[in-house]
């Protein structure tokens, strides 16, 4: 393991922990728990765009993700929902996002910032590569820190799908199969830290107390 | 129309089934669609999934991806057949917006 990788998998779980109470937030100013967010926005019955926390905060429901800004700082955290109603999966370009749009009070990820950066400072959620946040996600996954969501909800969309008369990948679900399955099938490809890149973070917050320590 | 694929604009895309959408995210895309297009389809399909398509009573409505496909548009690229999926949502009561109806909001979220 590389130095940028750990810091990449440490990034992964600080977007997830950082996002946690605004997602909760957010929730709550949408009359949902946390976990029904995401349904909420799948059938559109919120509506797309507004402020939250007395106007610290903005959304911006998109596709099935939803961005996070803060109103003055420039902090921003995409929400990645998962099936299920999880709360806890990312990609790795919203991790990317995540990184280079941080500033105080979350962490400054120095290093990672200079790996990631397409261009000079100063820098926004925009101001990564989307190829280097890939090859840092494909490592984290290769090296088993980092799971698909879903991998039977992928399966069962694949085998349900089949090219139309254009050559276009059509996916016609059974019709006893409720709507929400339909809606994880959609963010089933969305990434979660495994148990072992659990324990690396573990490992590594061991570490850096036993260095404060000494 | 340069690239292997899918015309966009053949897809018949009528509408949208959200009504906003970032021109600062579009042009992000549309950057890295002159970029390198290859990596930016692969990247986005394995990220966020195909652009996902509803045909509701014969009409077809962006259900996610409609950054992506407005990129193409404006880019005159074709997109990977893989990375279009078009689910049969007839019946769907789900709120639409016609394409000319959009609200193209300036900058990023």
């Amino acid at each position: 393991m590389t130095q940028i990788e750990l810091e990449f998998l440490i990034a992964c779980n600080d977007s997830v922990v950082r996002r946690r109470p605004l997602l909760t937030s957010l929730a709550a100013s949408l009359n949902v728990p946390a976990n029904e967010l995401y349904y909420l926005w799948a059938a559109r019955k919120c509506p797309q765009r507004g402020t939250f926390q007395s106007g610290e905060w903005r959304y911006f429901f998109h596709g099935c993700e939803c961005d996070l800004r803060h109103a003055s700082d420039g902090r921003f955290v995409r929400i990645d929902f998962a099936p299920h109603g999880n709360t806890e999966a990312f990609t790795t370009w919203a991790v990317a996002q995540f990184i280079m749009a941080s500033a105080a009070p979350w962490p400054d990820f120095i290093g990672l910032r200079a790996f990631l950066a397409e261009g000079a400072p100063p820098y926004n959620q925009g101001s990564a590569s989307l190829e280097k946040a890939a090859l840092l996600g494909g490592r984290l996954e290769s090296a088993g820190w980092i799971k698909t969501a879903d991998l039977e909800l992928l399966a069962l969309a694949e085998r349900y799908t089949v090219p139309n008369g254009e050559g276009i990948p059509a996916l016609r679900l059974p019709t006893d199969l409720p709507e929400r399955t339909y809606f994880d099938i959609l963010v089933a490809s969305r990434k979660l830290i495994s148990e072992a890149g659990l324990a690396q973070l573990s490992s590594a917050k061991d570490l850096a107390t036993a260095c404060a320590g000494v | 129309m340069d690239g292997e694929g899918v015309d966009p604009k053949s897809l018949n895309i009528v509408g949208s089934t959200q009504p906003e959408f970032y021109d600062g995210i579009v042009q992000e895309m549309r950057e890295q669609l002159r970029t390198d297009p290859s990596a930016f389809w692969t990247t986005t399909l394995g990220e966020d999934g195909p652009i996902e398509i509803w045909e509701i009573n014969g009409k077809r409505y962006l259900y996610n991806g409609n950054h992506r496909w407005r990129a193409a548009v404006e880019e005159n690229v074709a997109i990977p057949a893989e990375n279009i999926r078009i689910v049969d949502k007839t019946g769907s009561q789900i709120p639409t917006w016609p394409l000319h109806q959009m609200h193209r909001l300036p900058g990023k979220p």
